[in-house]
């Protein structure tokens, strides 16, 4: 009896929680879809999982009855058959059929999926341990480049803001730089990587498209409607992997031109004189700003890396010996370790950040690394 | 004329074991088949724990949004190591110590065909899973990579990597005579009249596992002895800026490791063959098509291995191909489903402990079977591939499947290996603590891969909180109750009540129709006649 | 486990004679055997062939040593398919025929001359003008310890030495 009635709790309880997970809206499904390709992959899921819901029940229903009525202890006496044709080819070619019927919209929708043709702006996502960087490469806003990274505080993964952290909405998926594109538009997306598998996923958008280092890969949407939408790397990339998160901002056409004008503003007048001449002081300044953005993650502000894991730069015998080798460890990064090729830095950027650990924590060794140092090292 | 004696040189000297030897040397030395599948359960019991315990960290960190217990690239190494371990060295060994046990027995073999290479194969598995574990150890932690393994994150681990791989081709090579030595014990060791299509089901089922095993096991250890070159000899195999790919890295994995998928699953249909008919009293519904179904199950495992990269970039027509490849594994997947049901149909049933870890395995495999055909449609995989409704997928048939089919088989055979009966009551207890948990512990994973939660992240948004806090509340659940389980078996073997010969009414393969209870060490010094 | 475990044997006496055969136990498959290992060999070098095309050739040097792997298994599994030893008493004439690793020997003595002896290491001959022909060589020490046991009581007008 008691053994039973769990059984009846257990099956019970799935069914609930099955039934939730087709019909509800909120956080048991997938996330409300924002286009109408989404919206065409809501639907297919929603068909399969109750074909499979209905087709379970079918089988469960066999089973659970021959657990109630066929049992020894209601002196249920075993027949001795074991094969029957008629019943073997039927359960063979039903759900074939079954699966066919399936397979005939899923093909549709896949096919509209891959359709990347016609854009109305190509972006190009470039995932990077651990951050996304985006370029405009054409329509409106072409030019536009930034990168975009996790703008959560510290404090308040580490445990040491539990308040701000429960206070905060957007936990985790939030970043400095949205992705900013209008809406209605078909925009494609180029995903590429600069040192390990990405994925570029933003899930009310309905797409998901692994970055591969030295291969562009496409995807596409079109949003119907103008917000906010967020997602995260969805791919293994190492240390950080959880804490790249993508935030595509949806704006009303209007909007976003007003937007594109004034970034490609901005990019025009942030574009560095190539033959400007910085002094020291410039040079770290400019350096302390790259470093936070692209070394923290692994040296840390304190210079002092993770030991075992990241090694520290405060003290550090490269960075306190002679600049030419640092120079050419930042550019080409140190194969098989977690340092990557920097390369892709501007010869200011690399200069900054150079004579910026050279002079910052314990290191006191009082050069500068000039915009011209790097641009001899390249070559 | 010493002639004949030529022929034997030093005859006389490894047939010392006839007796069984005591202490240390009946194991270190054995090639009792027996005594190695022994051998091969305890391993695996082990590193289940030890693959346990990786889990339970990873689900204490994820108990609260936020970091606390560990950092994030010691969460990577857990969730790296407790895919390595649970597979390589709980789930895989698990069942070759089932069909060292069984293998001889249900065919009337003596033994295994090859008892010294048999020897070698599990003494093989301790240093691998030395070598996984010192890997934690390593300057900079275990490999953070996933156990997939994926280049170029792999290409970039710190020294663990190497450890890994080196752990990956030992274990392989440990497979490969396994595998081999199955094979020939199967085709070449079976009593007159034992003809394949009279074998019991689970000698079938490992039969085709074991040339799986055997014709996917090269491309794994190539695949990881090309990491491993790019990593230390200057090759690009997987290195675009060399003129490599890192996705022909995934295409060679998955090569691999779908068969890999059904290497697990495949045994455990087996034992399940077994225990269902037995506690049906009523043969095997439609043995021919199992055969059938297994085998064509087996074949398409080679053509489907891309559905595990969707997106990872292939031409559309790939994509096609791949999904309809897949949706068609279905059918035969099926066709054992609806023959273990028709098993049941008018038998006259019975609910001991094996019984309902099969039942258990039969509903919850089911619906991770049909998770998977959600997860085969590319338009929906693209939403939730690397979500966590994958690792809810994969842990249904993983855990619900092929560890529920273990503790199936380890209830059914228990009486015959030892001699003694396992505590009815407890055993009762252990199915419905780890269903339960299992399901508290799983069943929501669904939910926050719908709604978008990532796999393998160390910390996640606020909205996820709910169901994480359930699923890790599950996850300590299921592990405690697993302490359970070793306290039943260890309670068994040293103070069980003694068994009959014949406790399951309705067995009828020969290690209980032939074969006194326990199991005499020595199988059949003469071979039955099999009618 | 040892050699005994994998053979099969048959020990009859009875007041007319007395034989005495220990086979390999094999249900004797082998070409389906074969047919397996073949195949699998085949079907690796064709992946491994496939996946070189790819630009992945170091799946190849695996698939190549599988494929020793496999061979020498079919090897050694057709070496001692057939490997048997007989011993029959028929009246006066001590026939021994033994085949071990596809070598085939055959031997004649007659009963009145032949002695059981012992070797190294326990193990057992009969010897006759001379010549030692090692018996019950597939066996473990306790069916050989049978096998002397029945041998014994026909010789024992003959003398046993060490």
């Amino acid at each position: 009896m008691g053994i039973k009635g769990i059984w009846k709790w257990a099956v019970a309880g799935a069914l609930y929680f099955w039934s939730l997970a087709a019909w509800a809206e909120y956080k048991l499904n997938l996330q409300t879809p924002q286009t109408l390709l989404g919206e065409k992959i809501y639907d297919l899921h929603t068909i399969i999982t109750v074909i499979c819901f209905v087709i379970f029940i079918g089988v469960f229903g066999f089973m659970f009855y021959a657990v109630f009525k066929h049992r020894k202890s209601v002196g249920h006496k075993a027949a001795q058959f074991h094969e029957n044709i008629v019943v073997e080819v039927a359960w063979t070619l039903i759900p074939a059929a079954i699966l066919v019927a399936m397979a005939v919209p899923a093909t549709g929708t896949l096919i509209a999926m891959r359709d990347t043709s016609e854009p109305d702006l190509t972006i190009k996502a470039t995932g990077y341990q651990w951050k996304w960087g985006y370029d405009y490469l054409k329509g409106e806003g072409e030019g536009i480049s930034f990168y975009s990274t996790l703008s959560t505080p510290r404090a308040q993964i580490d445990g040491r803001d539990v308040a701000g952290r429960n206070a905060n909405p957007n936990y985790l998926l939030e970043v400095d730089n949205h992705v900013v594109v209008p809406v209605g538009k078909k925009v494609r997306v180029l995903t590429t990587a600069a040192d390990v598998l990405h994925a570029w996923y933003v899930p009310a958008l309905a797409v998901k498209q692994d970055a591969v280092p030295g291969f562009i890969r496409d995807t596409w949407f079109k949003a119907e409607k103008a917000g906010i939408y967020r997602g995260q790397c969805a791919e293994l990339c190492g240390k950080d992997h959880g804490f790249m998160p993508i935030v595509v901002e949806v704006m009303e056409q209007a909007q976003y031109t007003a937007w594109a004008s004034a970034q490609q503003k901005k990019v025009a007048a942030a574009k560095v004189d190539p033959n400007k001449t910085w002094t020291p002081e410039e040079l770290k300044a400019h350096g302390e700003k790259v470093y936070a953005q692209n070394c923290v993650a692994c040296h840390q502000a304190t210079g002092m890396g993770v030991p075992g894991a990241f090694p520290a730069l405060s003290g550090s015998k490269v960075v306190n010996g002679p600049a030419a080798d640092q120079i050419k460890l930042v550019l080409n990064g140190k194969q098989g370790t977690a340092m990557n090729a920097f390369k892709h830095l501007s010869d200011a950027d690399l200069a900054g950040v150079i004579t910026y650990t050279r002079n910052s924590w314990n290191n006191k060794v009082g050069d500068a690394t000039t915009p011209a140092d790097i641009k001899a090292a390249r070559n | 004329m010493e002639a004949a004696h030529a022929h034997t040189p030093g005859y006389g000297h490894d047939d010392h074991d006839a007796h069984k030897p005591s202490g240390i040397k009946r194991w270190v030395m054995s090639t009792n088949h027996k005594d190695i599948g022994t051998m091969y359960l305890w391993f695996s019991f082990s590193m289940f724990l030890v693959g346990g315990v990786m889990a339970l960290i990873i689900r204490s960190e994820l108990f609260q949004p936020g970091l606390q217990i560990v950092q994030p690239d010691f969460f990577n190494s857990m969730i790296t190591y407790h895919g390595l371990i649970m597979v390589f060295g709980a789930i895989m060994p698990a069942f070759v110590g089932f069909a060292n046990w069984l293998i001889p027995m249900q065919v009337g073999a003596p033994d295994m065909a090859f008892p010294r290479m048999n020897n070698l194969s599990f003494w093989l598995l301790p240093p691998a899973a030395l070598l996984l574990i010192v890997a934690q150890f390593m300057p900079g932690g275990g490999a953070g990579v996933g156990w997939t393994l994926y280049a170029p994150l792999s290409t970039q681990a710190g020294p663990a990597m190497d450890l890994t791989i080196f752990a990956i081709h030992i274990l392989g090579m440990s497979s490969i005579m396994g595998s081999i030595n199955i094979i020939t014990t199967i085709l070449n060791m079976r009593a007159p009249g034992m003809t394949l299509m009279k074998m019991p089901l689970f000698c079938w089922t490992w039969l085709i596992t074991a040339y799986l095993l055997v014709a996917v096991m090269p491309v794994l250890a190539g695949a990881v002895t090309m990491t491993l070159t790019d990593r230390h000899f200057g090759t690009h195999f997987f290195n675009a800026a060399g003129g490599g790919d890192p996705v022909l890295y995934q295409h060679i994995f998955w090569f691999f490791g779908h068969p890999e998928v059904y290497i697990i699953a495949i045994p455990a249909f087996g034992v399940v063959s077994q225990v269902i008919p037995a506690f049906s009293r009523k043969p095997l519904f439609g043995y021919a098509s199992m055969v059938y179904a297994t085998a064509s199950i087996a074949i398409l495992s080679f053509m489907v291995w891309a559905h595990h990269m969707y997106t990872a970039g292939m031409p559309v027509e790939a994509q096609l191909y791949f999904m309809y490849a897949t949706v068609l594994i279905a059918v035969p997947t099926g066709v054992k489903v609806f023959n273990w049901v028709a098993t049941m149909w008018r038998g006259s049933l019975t609910f001991e402990t094996p019984m309902l870890f099969a039942l258990g395995f039969l509903f919850l495999f089911t619906l991770g079977g049909f998770t998977g055909l959600v997860l085969s449609i590319v338009p929906v995989d693209v939403q939730l591939h690397d979500t966590y409704y994958v690792v809810a997928h994969f842990h249904y048939v993983m855990v619900a499947g092929a560890l529920f089919s273990a503790f199936a088989g380890i209830y059914f055979w228990l009486p015959k290996w030892t001699g003694r009966m396992y505590n009815e009551t407890l055993g009762k207890w252990h199915f419905w603590l780890s269903l339960i948990f299992f399901n508290v512990t799983f069943f929501v994973q669904h939910f926050l891969g719908l709604a978008g939660m990532p796999r393998r992240i160390p910390d996640y948004a606020l909205q996820f909180a709910e169901f994480n806090a359930i699923s890790s509340i599950g996850a300590w659940g299921f592990g405690l109750a697993q302490l359970l389980f070793l306290y039943i078996v260890i309670k068994t073997i040293t103070s069980g009540e003694k068994a009959p010969e014949k406790p399951w009414e309705g067995a009828d393969s020969l290690e209980w129709t032939h074969l006194p209870t326990p199991a005499p060490w020595h199988s059949f010094e003469t071979p039955p006649v099999v009618k | 486990m040892t050699r005994e475990a994998q053979f099969e044997s048959i020990l009859e006496h009875d007041s007319a004679g007395f034989t005495y055969f220990k086979r390999y136990a094999s249900s004797l498959d082998l070409r389906l055997l074969l047919l397996v290992f073949g195949s699998l060999a085949l079907l690796s070098m064709v992946i491994a062939t496939g996946f070189a095309v790819a630009g992945a050739w170091l799946i190849l040097p695996f698939a190549g040593i599988e494929m020793f792997a496999l061979g020498s298994v079919a090897w050694l599994v057709l070496r001692r398919a057939g490997d048997f030893e007989r011993l029959a008493l028929r009246g006066d004439r001590v026939l021994i025929e033994i085949r071990e690793r596809g070598f085939s020997q055959q031997f004649e003595f007659n009963r009145c001359w032949v002695r059981l002896v012992s070797g190294a290491a326990g193990s057992v001959a009969l010897r006759s003008h001379g010549r030692d022909v090692e018996i019950g060589r597939f066996c473990d020490e306790e069916s050989r310890q049978a096998l002397v046991q029945a041998l014994r009581s026909r010789f024992d007008g003959n003398r046993i030495s060490n």
